[in-house]
């Protein structure tokens, strides 16, 4: 009967950690805890195949003050079409267009429901304290937009007794200043931090026309950011906890002109709040899970000489219970209900226009010998009408020590957005949802040794997408609207690689990665003027890296090399392709109480003149210099 | 208002010049009233205006005159400001696909002589400054062979004429960059080569287009569109191929008339009022300049063949 509960023990140990509420300081009782990690994500976010990234709040800390697209560029496979600068910056995964990409904060979609997607550049790195990407499609566990990929922003706190006060500062070239505060508090039972953020920049860069031609300077790009980052925590008891998210943020900036326009005064204001509350309890063999949000965003776009005044606004209620059962024969049963309130307004809009959306879901994961498995499925209603049903089966399975085999099969989709169906003129109310299927095989290998380890993996996925919301302009019509026309087969392979060497005080790593896409469309389109078979627009073929590292005790410094190829856009026949260096230095240090990082960034090494987007500038070589401090003081 | 007259005293004429139409001052008519379009002397001007988008394609008609405000929010403004030849109304295009232009009355089936066309403000400020969506002309080097290129046919008894009349609302495609131009006073063009009419087809196109087509704005404006009545009982005039020189003149041209019998040349300025008349006999006729002021200036040739107007600059 001991042993039964020495293994019982054990084994709710490691339902909390599968939890996600990570024991930091174990002792034979898990009751009796020094220090708790609440985090507030999904219970849905573990995933057993497929192609995934993350960053811890340190190795985030090189970016604070950026914008998480700056940090996608650098460190992902994601194709970043930015403006530049600080500008727009939607993503590409895998082929899939900006509102493919599910973003996802302490468990809750944060897109906008206007638009379906998000500003990457509006994502203070700052504000998150766990980043992940996961490649692929993943509707039956993220609803709507998750089709090429999802991101995931989670915060999360550790409860013991300590106070903390930390200062992020840096500055750099074209302007840019950011300077952010946090403060917080805690004990065993509650924790309560505080963080606030400014960041600004001039973006007046100059960039090469021509070689021939004087250099031109970007006009009209400054750009603020403030933000607040209020969080409470609490604990009452060794099975529950709860969290509260508030975050206010409001941007302005200017919108430059192109690089074929002589001047612009238009500008842009985003505001948005965001609140999520979050309630967990483990049970004898179980993990429920309850969150709430309540997201209101507001976006204000003005253009005084050419009379524009655009304000939309939308506002957002979600809930969501999920919980996890942890079931005879090693399955883990999760089951949840989702419920969704968009109320939005637009200056596009006839009128104000709400929708709801209900969805049911149920996953399961368990393991027959090698061979692990998830499956998951998802049943959505939109304003009461029945979306497809997406699902989602994955496995991996160790061929040896070292090596994994994993693969998944899914469908997904993206209901309309609010845009897509009611912005005047072209909005279309009876568009059906874009859904198609995916099939992924991944293999993974691992080997670490007494001195190195070794990384080598490789993904290959296929993808179909039927019903692809595309704006074109209609027969016997004008303008543009949007239209269930195109079909979209996507297709590549993802490498990565990566080499440690550890000598003593230093480290020597290299890394690098190969990704082929091949997004097509495979219905002629007579405007916008698409071929059959063409690539999609701004979807880059191949892109790779190669990085290099070396790290002397806390020292740490880095290069990498990027390479985008040839992109296919809307005015020119082909973007030119392009080569980007990053480098890096960066040292940190404990003093007693005293803790501290300073790192030096140098972007686009090289100083290549490059575009990403058409008509768009982009900036040449730029330095930033960040320090980090903070001082941490344990207290009874 | 419909009105007669004579050109060179040969043929009577029809001009809608849309003031009949009692636009107020300042003001348009995007078809907002669904009346489908707008009639005026021998044309009827289709318009399709969509109620729930609140949006048109086809003919609007207009008083608006700011030169200054670019952007769609100023779509209904010629760039001189008012009308052509001094008049208040004229009517503007947006022809994102090409747009028709019916002949009405005594001039169906007859010759279109011609009419006033200039670029829409909105148009003007975009292909001279750019904006978030079209590139200013010759791009960011300024060496970019850009066009906006007006393309005019003719449909008769329900047949797509070949010919065409192309108008260059910009063009930038010369190698010396100081030629470059942006049309921005009405300008007389002339229609008579494209022969009998019921109704005439205009076709926007420009170099800066994409896949998702023209990124241009398609808006043009016009005025003063003129038709031929001729009795039932007489032929269609022909349009004449004159060949004169030189275009710049300085002092004087030189029209060469290789028909038959005698001819009538009259010089009109942009305003269509007559400067100088002569009677062309067969061979080489000059014709004097010299006391002209520097401008454009149209040839306009009659004779019992046909008619022809040409263009000139005047040193």
């Amino acid at each position: 009967m001991k042993h039964y509960k020495g293994i019982l023990a054990r084994a709710i140990v490691a339902l909390l950690m599968c939890s996600h509420l990570l024991v930091q300081a174990q002792t034979d009782s898990i009751f009796a805890l020094d220090s708790v990690e609440i985090k507030a994500q999904s219970l849905r976010q573990t995933k057993i195949a497929g192609h995934q990234q993350s960053w811890s709040a340190q190795q985030l800390q090189a970016f604070s003050g950026g914008g998480l697209d700056q940090l996608l560029a650098q460190q992902t496979g994601i194709f970043v079409k930015t403006y530049g600068g600080g500008s727009l910056a939607t993503t590409s995964i895998r082929g899939g267009s900006a509102g493919h990409t599910a973003v996802i904060w302490n468990g809750l979609p944060i897109q906008s429901p206007m638009l379906g997607q998000l500003d990457f550049s509006l994502l203070p790195v700052g504000f998150t304290d766990e980043l992940q990407v996961q490649y692929g499609g993943n509707s039956a566990m993220w609803g709507s937009g998750a089709i090429g990929g999802s991101i995931m922003l989670n915060n999360q706190f550790r409860l013991e007794r300590a106070s903390k006060l930390q200062y992020q500062g840096s500055i750099g070239s074209f302007g840019q200043q950011s300077h952010q505060a946090s403060a917080q508090w805690s004990n065993q039972k509650f924790g309560v931090r505080t963080r606030v953020l400014h960041h600004q920049a001039d973006n007046d860069f100059w960039y090469t026309v021509r070689e021939d031609l004087p250099q031109k300077q970007q006009t009209h790009a400054r750009l603020e950011r403030r933000g607040l980052m209020q969080e409470l925590y609490w604990k009452p008891n060794d099975r529950q906890s709860f969290s509260a998210h508030f975050w206010a943020q409001d941007n302005f900036r200017e919108i430059p002109p192109t690089t074929v326009s002589t001047r612009s005064e238009a500008t842009q204001a985003d505001e948005a709040l965001r609140l999520s509350l979050n309630w967990q309890r483990l049970g004898k063999n179980s993990i429920l899970k309850a969150r709430a949000g309540l997201f209101k965003e507001n976006l204000l776009y003005l253009d005084p000489p050419n009379l524009l005044e655009s304000n939309s606004q939308f506002r957002m209620l979600i809930s969501e219970i999920e919980q996890t059962n942890y079931l005879k024969g090693g399955h883990q049963l999760t089951s949840g209900i989702h419920y969704q309130w968009t109320d939005a307004l637009s200056g596009g809009y006839v009128d104000a226009v709400q929708q709801q959306n209900l969805a049911v879901f149920v996953q399961d994961q368990f393991a027959i010998k090698q061979w692990q498995f998830l499956a998951s499925v998802r049943q959505q209603l939109t304003d009461f009408e029945i979306l497809p049903t997406v699902w989602n089966a994955e496995f991996n399975r160790s061929l040896s020590t070292n090596l994994k085999l994993n693969g998944k099969l899914s469908r997904n989709y993206r209901v309309p957005t609010l845009n897509d169906q009611y912005w005047s003129p072209g909005g279309n109310p009876d568009l059906k949802a874009e859904q198609g299927y995916s099939q992924e095989l991944g293999l993974v290998y691992h080997r670490l040794g007494e001195r190195s380890s070794l990384d080598l993996e490789v993904f290959a996925y296929n993808r179909n997408i039927q019903n692809w919301i595309m704006w074109a302009v209609a027969e016997g019509e004008n303008f543009w609207s949007a239209q269930n026309i195109a079909e979209v087969w996507s297709r590549g392979l993802e490498s990565r690689f990566g080499y440690t060497i550890k000598r003593s005080q230093q480290v020597y790593k290299i890394q690098g990665g190969y990704d082929y896409t091949r997004s097509t469309n495979q219905v002629a389109i007579e405007v916008p003027q698409i071929e059959a078979g063409s690539q999609l627009f701004y979807v880059p073929i191949h892109q790779g890296f190669v990085g290099l590292y070396w790290q002397w005790e806390e020292l740490l410094l880095s290069y990498q090399h990027r390479y985008t190829s040839s992109i296919v856009t809307v005015n020119e026949p082909l973007l030119e392709g392009y080569h980007l260096g990053y480098a890096q230095l960066s040292y940190r240090w404990q003093i007693g109480q005293f803790g501290g990082f300073a790192h030096l960034n140098v972007d686009n090494v090289f100083n290549r003149s490059y575009r990403v987007i058409e008509r768009r500038a982009m900036p040449g070589r730029a330095f930033r210099f960040g320090l980090s401090l903070d001082w941490q003081r344990p207290h009874s | 208002m419909m009105f007669l007259f004579g050109t060179a005293g040969l043929f009577a004429q029809t001009t809608a010049d849309f003031e009949d139409l009692s636009v107020p001052v300042d003001s348009f008519f995007n078809g907002s009233d669904g009346s489908g379009g707008f009639s005026s002397g021998n044309v009827f001007l289709p318009n399709s205006y969509n109620s729930m988008f609140s949006s048109w394609s086809g003919w609007s008609v207009s008083t608006k005159g700011d030169t200054v405000t670019a952007g769609l929010s100023n779509q209904y403004s010629s760039v001189p400001g008012i009308g052509a030849e001094g008049s208040a109304t004229f009517a503007v295009a947006n022809m994102f696909n090409p747009g028709i232009l019916e002949i009405t009355n005594n001039g169906t089936g007859k010759q279109v002589e011609g009419m006033y066309i200039t670029n829409a403000t909105y148009v003007y400020r975009s292909l001279l400054e750019g904006d978030m969506f079209a590139k200013k002309f010759g791009g960011e080097t300024g060496d970019d062979p850009d066009f906006f290129l007006l393309t005019i046919k003719a449909y008769k008894d329900g047949n797509l004429s070949t010919d065409s009349v192309d108008f260059y609302l910009a063009d930038y495609r010369f190698a010396d960059n100081t030629q470059d131009y942006i049309v921005k006073e009405w300008t007389w063009l002339d229609l008579t080569g494209l022969g009998d009419a019921d109704s005439l087809v205009f076709d926007l196109s420009s170099s800066d287009s994409g896949q998702f087509g023209m990124n241009t704005p398609a808006y043009f404006c016009m005025d003063n569109f003129t038709t031929r009545n001729f009795a039932t009982s007489i032929e269609p005039a022909q349009a004449l191929n004159v060949r004169f020189y030189p275009n710049p003149a300085q002092t004087q041209i030189t029209v060469d008339w290789d028909q038959f019998g005698t001819a009538e040349a009259a010089i009109l300025n942009l305003q269509g009022t007559i400067v100088r008349r002569s009677r062309l006999e067969q061979g080489s006729n000059q014709i004097s300049v010299a006391d002209l002021s520097a401008g454009i200036y149209l040839l306009q040739v009659n004779s019992q063949e046909g008619s022809s107007t040409q263009r000139f600059v005047k040193q």
